[in-house]
């Protein structure tokens, strides 16, 4: 007590702030970059459960994978996986947050605003199943749709040529937290901003693009980055849906490595591809950075 | 004088109390602790037989922990995590890559046990390797063809199908797409290899060729897995199995049970399940597998197998053989299957113990016929290397079942290359390298 009693003020609050954030720093290291480096560690090992860590083997795990095909394709529905998303589904919450934004009555905009946050409450599982009934190639909705508007029937989670898109599309519904982010950016443009561009005569689609689409740029740049790690690391929704089939035309680096631990029992080697994966996220993002800031610059 | 009867009182005392934390710590020590995994929650029969065993048991304390599915599917990560059950029921379709794992104990090196010569020998030499014994038998399935009587009869046929025709010509019979009824369910989404291999040795043909010395040969293209992919997409074709080729194994069970499947193969354990989902035991239909353009009627056996943790203490290894000694001894079974037979759920499965009939458990005599059939029938293992090739023969299965009219040859051809570029051929071999 007395040596705290001896500290000037700056060095109490800092030592004080040091306190309260050990607690969370003491638990990222632990639950997040101990279980990175040691799965790192592991995946240099033929690992042995009952007597750890068994034979070091160096790099044999990551040759092996490397030569594995099962773990292209994996790679290669990924990337399909990635333009998917990109393409099917990014854009909806950032139009249904331009469009909130342009409604007037309060009322309509907290309903609709509420009709679009329900899907981020329902579990990815439930989605799951839901969609599973919905693909149903006898009795499911989108086969009747398709079959009322002309198109034939198909073999959703089947067939693939389509099992990636199908596993996609429920994301096209849109809303979630996401849409709430993009609405809060759009709230915080300063009023005279938009006074000052009525004066200059800007209309409806000016605003969005002169406006509101700079001003939301930033947080669509994060959750850019957000959908490219949950892309990369894709494992429920087709875990579910289709187990990563058919033959395998659906399978994500994330059922990959589950296989290689749970059916091929190596946990060497499903620490290699997942420390593959965390190198590959790593490069991208950082390089997406990069590219951000030189933009900003 | 009063201080020597004083203190000749207090050691009186004092020294029984002495005595007592080192009895309690003499029981303590020997009280040994066990968890175990187990599917279901306790039921009454379960109860008094646990009841049981700790009455005669009582230096042993069991907890288990209801996992709920296969809990031995879960035993590797366990003891990856460090968590793993002392002991378990593990099936042997796992048993193999188990043992490879050397997550299996010894059972060899835990002392003799007499009342193995009261087991199926054939069973019990499939769980030993180099001589050492690695599970305890629990119970045996075959795998048998089953069909919905009610469902044939409502399309007017008599008889199980007997040959791959039959099999084509009743389940177009029976389909009905308007109430989602399918003639045969297929398992399409995942282990696809399971099934398909028993088309395979049905059409004559073999999925890999041991070797005199152990090695494995891929003949994926073999004219007998063409055959048999052939049959498969014929099925499919002509729309005669399930409009979802994305249901998993469990559901094409339950689709069964709901009487929405004419035919599939099935364990003889599924009597029990398929009746829990709704089935009445007298529709459900039992058979061998109808013959394949070779005329053999093959599939395999299987079951599941007691095995202990290797990383448990001594104590603890010694009281898990008593735990699986009790529960594998001749009483226990006689109780358990009466009771089943009691219930009328009797599964057509053959006794692990050789002192014990099926006769004595009043069998449906259709079961017991059948059963007979398919122990002469049936290979006792599935196909050599599964372990490490049912991967690349799912693949391929699933290649076909998607587009059934691919030339099935390009999808085997296609797959074997694979396992070849892979490596799988030369790692498997190389562990036989002298």
């Amino acid at each position: 007590m007395a040596f705290w009693a001896e500290l000037n003020p700056t060095r109490r609050k800092i030592i004080t702030g040091l306190i309260f954030l050990a607690p969370g720093f003491l638990f990222t290291i632990w639950l997040r970059y101990y279980p990175i480096l040691f799965g790192t560690y592991m995946s240099f090992f033929d690992w042995d459960v009952v007597n750890p860590p068994g034979e070091f083997i160096w790099l044999d795990n990551y040759t092996t994978i490397f030569r594995q095909g099962f773990y292209w394709q994996a790679w290669e529905n990924m990337l399909v996986y990635v333009l998917l998303v990109f393409g099917l589904t990014f854009w909806v919450p950032v139009v249904q947050a331009l469009l909130l934004d342009m409604i007037g009555r309060r009322w309509v905009k907290n309903t609709l605003t509420t009709f679009y946050l329900l899907p981020a409450v329902i579990p990815v599982t439930a989605t799951a199943m839901i969609w599973r009934w919905i693909y149903h190639p006898s009795y499911g909705i989108a086969n009747s749709i398709t079959s009322a508007l002309g198109l034939g029937t198909y073999a959703w989670l089947q067939d693939p040529q389509f099992v990636k898109m199908a596993i996609i599309l429920p994301g096209m519904i849109g809303g979630g937290l996401v849409m709430l982010l993009y609405l809060a950016a759009l709230y915080s443009i300063p009023d005279d901003i938009y006074d000052a561009a009525l004066i200059d005569g800007c209309n409806s689609s000016q605003l969005i693009r002169y406006i509101k689409l700079p001003f939301m740029r930033q947080v669509v740049f994060v959750q850019a980055l957000f959908t490219i790690v949950a892309s990369f690391q894709l494992l429920d929704l087709p875990f579910v849906m289709t187990g990563g089939g058919p033959a395998r035309s659906s399978e994500t680096i994330g059922i990959y490595i589950y296989n290689t631990y749970q059916d091929e029992l190596s946990l060497g080697r499903a620490s290699a591809a997942s420390f593959t994966l965390f190198i590959v996220l790593a490069v991208v993002i950082y390089a997406l950075l990069i590219i951000n800031r030189s933009e900003a610059e | 004088m009063k201080f020597k009867s004083v203190l000749l009182v207090v050691m009186m005392v004092i020294l029984p109390l002495s005595i007592v934390p080192g009895a309690i710590a003499q029981d303590a020590e020997e009280t040994v602790e066990l968890v175990m995994w187990a599917a279901n929650t306790e039921s009454e029969f379960d109860s008094y037989w646990g009841d049981l065993f700790d009455e005669q048991h009582p230096h042993i304390e069991v907890s288990t922990v209801v996992m709920g599915g296969d809990p031995g599917n879960e035993y590797f990560a366990g003891v990856a995590r460090g968590d793993a059950p002392d002991l378990v029921l593990v099936s042997l379709a796992k048993f193999d890559s188990y043992v490879n794992a050397g997550i299996l104990q010894n059972i060899t090196e835990l002392g003799e046990w007499d009342d193995l010569a009261n087991f199926d020998q054939e069973f019990l030499d499939g769980l030993r390797r180099d001589g050492d014994l690695y599970g305890i038998p629990n119970r045996s399935f075959p795998m048998l063809f089953g069909y919905n009587q009610a469902l044939f009869a409502e399309a007017g046929i008599e008889g199980p199908p007997t040959t791959w025709e039959e099999v084509i010509e009743y389940a177009g019979m029976i389909t009905n797409a308007d109430e989602d009824i399918s003639g045969y369910c297929m398992l399409s989404r995942e282990w696809t290899e399971w099934w398909f291999q028993y088309y395979v040795w049905q059409a004559g043909g073999e999925l890999t060729v041991q070797n005199p010395d152990n090695t494995i040969e891929l003949t994926f293209t073999d004219p007998g897995v063409i055959t048999a992919a052939e049959f498969y997409q014929t099925l499919i074709r002509e729309e005669l199995v399930q409009s979802d080729l994305s249901l998993d194994f469990g559901s094409l069970v339950s689709r069964f049970a709901a009487g929405n499947c004419g035919m599939m193969p099935f364990a003889a354990d599924w009597v029990n399940w398929a009746i829990s989902e709704g089935i009445q035991r007298e529709d459900i239909g039992l058979t061998i597998f109808p013959a394949g353009p070779s005329g053999n009627q093959s599939a395999a056996n299987s079951g599941d197998v007691w095995v202990i943790n290797p990383t448990i203490s001594d104590a603890q290894k010694a009281a898990a053989v008593e735990y699986i000694q009790f529960y594998t001894g001749y009483d226990y079974f006689n109780s358990f299957f009466s009771d089943m037979a009691n219930r009328g759920a009797m599964n057509p499965e053959p006794m692990v113990r050789t002192d014990l009939s099926l006769d004595d458990f009043g069998l449906p005599a259709e079961y017991s016929d059948v059963l007979a059939q398919a122990l002469i029938t049936n290979r006792p293992e599935e196909f050599y290397g599964k372990g490490d090739f049912a991967t690349y023969v799912d693949y391929a299965v699933q290649q076909i079942i998607a587009d059934p009219t691919m030339d099935p040859m390009e999808a085997f051809a296609e797959a074997q290359e694979l396992a070849i570029s892979d490596g799988a051929v030369d790692t498997f071999n190389a562990q036989f390298d002298e």
